[in-house]
């Protein structure tokens, strides 16, 4: 177990109490406290996408700027023209780099440790849907914008993919044990945190859920990623050298999202808060997810 | 005695790990208080430990088996009587075990007072119960303070740090296997403390308090017993 582990094992326990005092949480508290953590956790994991790729690869900020913000232009003109297809396309570069992040120190062949990456991040999207389908169906037909995404819930493929994604990922960190690239506590720690996932799903809303473990173990553990690697060139680098490079873009970002979320909550956007939510995070996901590929791997 | 004037149900399988768990507890302290004898002298109090640890577990499992059959009821009382009593002693274990690689008494005290302070707090939630949530969610929190601190030091604090300043090998495994007890084998006691009646287990997933002794008596018997088997398996290869 790492610190992550434990401070998503707080996470349960802080949930399973607040469970235990209110019973239920109301949609609209579950959305604000989640857009809460994800915009003061989420978006600032990503606000050092520059630094990291100008310390990896040689090119102009011009350059730079026009293929980050091109890729967000583009993505938003897809949502535009097909929500279904942009979700889907959401879900899977989403998957992928969960995968990725969870997995980044493990020696492997490129094509089967990105197929492993993916595999994993499809079995927690799955997982996090399978048990929560209902509720997830209940929540797209509350807006009139979310209710074509629902086409993607349908139980009998997200059965089918929840299983075989999950029995895949499981026989695939056997087989790493198996031949040598992790030990054998390492995938006892993999399986214990794969259940503790599973938990989470089970027990709470899917929207707290996921922000549970996109929060701590995911967004907590990439900036981890990205202090170790600025200590590698300046060991006195500290957490507050740290906050300070991520805090303009994340103040810029936190600041138009907040913006866009307004205009939306007062119709100037056409767009529902949940629906432009979704493709807000996808947008700068895309992009981000780029980024940190490069960065785990060169 | 008990079994002339108590019938018992072929699938009363409460029943059947209360009195599988006072075996089970009984033979373990038998065992580990034997085989005291075939590890090096350092070892002794270890072992002492494990035995006492399964030896006052089987007394109690011995109450709380009669108990359950004559009343029907869980018998919270010997429970955490039981758990007040062995709970610190397993955290004794850990002191015990990196005491060579500079485990202070200080540790000692911090853990047997977070597992004393975790086990009160979560009798008085329990059994002192008036039926209200806050009582509930007030003292639960409480306990699990408790219960965080432990797992803190056992898996990244003091307890890991001086496992892994252990020249032995052996010691720095057992350690951490022991602290997968912690983690995995306890968690099972919250769970049955949200499942008591107007508990959020209880109330949202149905999971009432009558299923909680089964579980309770198979994670008592695998933490118990396999935690001395730990601590045996430690010594006996330490002693070689």
């Amino acid at each position: 177990m790492n610190l992550f582990t434990f401070i998503y094992i707080i996470g349960i326990f802080i949930l399973l109490n607040i469970f235990e005092g209110f019973k239920e949480i109301s949609i609209e508290n579950q959305l604000i406290y989640s857009s809460l953590s994800i915009l003061l956790f989420g978006i600032p994991h990503g606000a050092i996408d520059h630094i990291i790729f100008f310390k990896k690869r040689k090119i102009t900020q011009l350059k730079f700027y026009l293929i980050y913000l091109g890729l967000i232009v583009a993505f938003v003109t897809m949502w535009h023209i097909t929500p279904v297809l942009s979700l889907i396309f959401f879900l899977l570069i989403s998957a992928f780099h969960f995968g990725e992040s969870q997995f980044e120190d493990i020696k492997l062949n490129k094509f089967f440790k990105n197929t492993f990456y993916f595999f994993w991040g499809v079995a927690l999207l799955s997982t996090l849907i399978f048990y929560n389908i209902k509720e997830l169906a209940n929540v797209t037909a509350y807006f009139d914008d979310t209710l074509i995404l629902e086409k993607i819930y349908d139980i009998k493929n997200v059965s089918i993919l929840f299983y075989f994604t999950n029995t895949v990922t499981i026989i695939s960190m056997v087989l790493l044990v198996v031949f040598n690239k992790i030990k054998i506590e390492r995938l006892f720690s993999e399986f214990f945190l794969l259940f503790l996932i599973h938990i989470t799903f089970i027990l709470f809303p899917f929207i707290i859920g996921f922000t549970l473990y996109f929060v701590v173990l995911h967004s907590l553990k990439v900036m981890q990623d990205e202090i170790n690697f600025f200590k590698k060139d300046n060991p006195k680098f500290s957490f507050f050298d740290f906050l300070k490079l991520l805090a303009p873009y994340s103040i810029l970002s936190i600041f138009f999202t907040t913006i866009l979320l307004l205009l939306s909550y007062y119709s100037y956007i056409p767009y529902s808060i949940p629906f432009l939510s979704i493709i807000i995070i996808s947008v700068i996901t895309l992009p981000h997810a780029i980024v940190m590929n490069i960065f785990y791997n060169e | 005695m008990l079994l002339d004037i108590i019938k018992m149900a072929p699938d009363d399988y409460v029943g059947f790990t209360f009195f599988i768990g006072y075996m089970a507890m009984a033979a373990a302290a038998v065992f580990f208080f034997f085989e005291r004898s075939r590890v090096e002298d350092k070892w002794k109090m270890s072992l002492l430990i494990s035995g006492l640890i399964t030896g006052i577990a089987a007394v109690h499992y011995f109450y709380m088996r009669d108990y359950y059959l004559a009343t029907g009821d869980n018998p919270t009382f010997f429970r955490y009587v039981d758990w007040t009593l062995t709970v610190p002693l397993m955290c004794v274990e850990f002191y015990l075990l990196t005491k060579a690689a500079g485990a202070t008494k200080s540790l000692l005290w911090k853990l047997i007072i977070a597992s004393t302070w975790m086990l009160v707090c979560g009798y008085i939630g329990e059994a002192m119960s008036d039926g209200s949530t806050g009582h509930s969610v007030q003292w639960g929190v409480l306990s699990t303070l408790g219960y965080l601190y432990i797992l803190y030091t056992v898996w990244l604090g003091e307890v890991a740090q001086l496992a892994e300043a252990s020249k032995s090998d052996v010691v720095k495994r057992g350690v951490r296997t022991l602290a997968w007890f912690v983690l995995v084998g306890w968690a099972i006691y919250p769970i049955g403390y949200m499942c008591m009646d107007g508990g959020w287990l209880n109330s949202a997933l149905g999971w009432g308090s009558e299923n909680v002794d089964l579980w309770y008596n198979i994670a008592d018997a695998i933490n118990k017993i396999g935690f001395g088997l730990v601590v045996y398996n430690i010594a006996i290869t330490e002693s070689k």
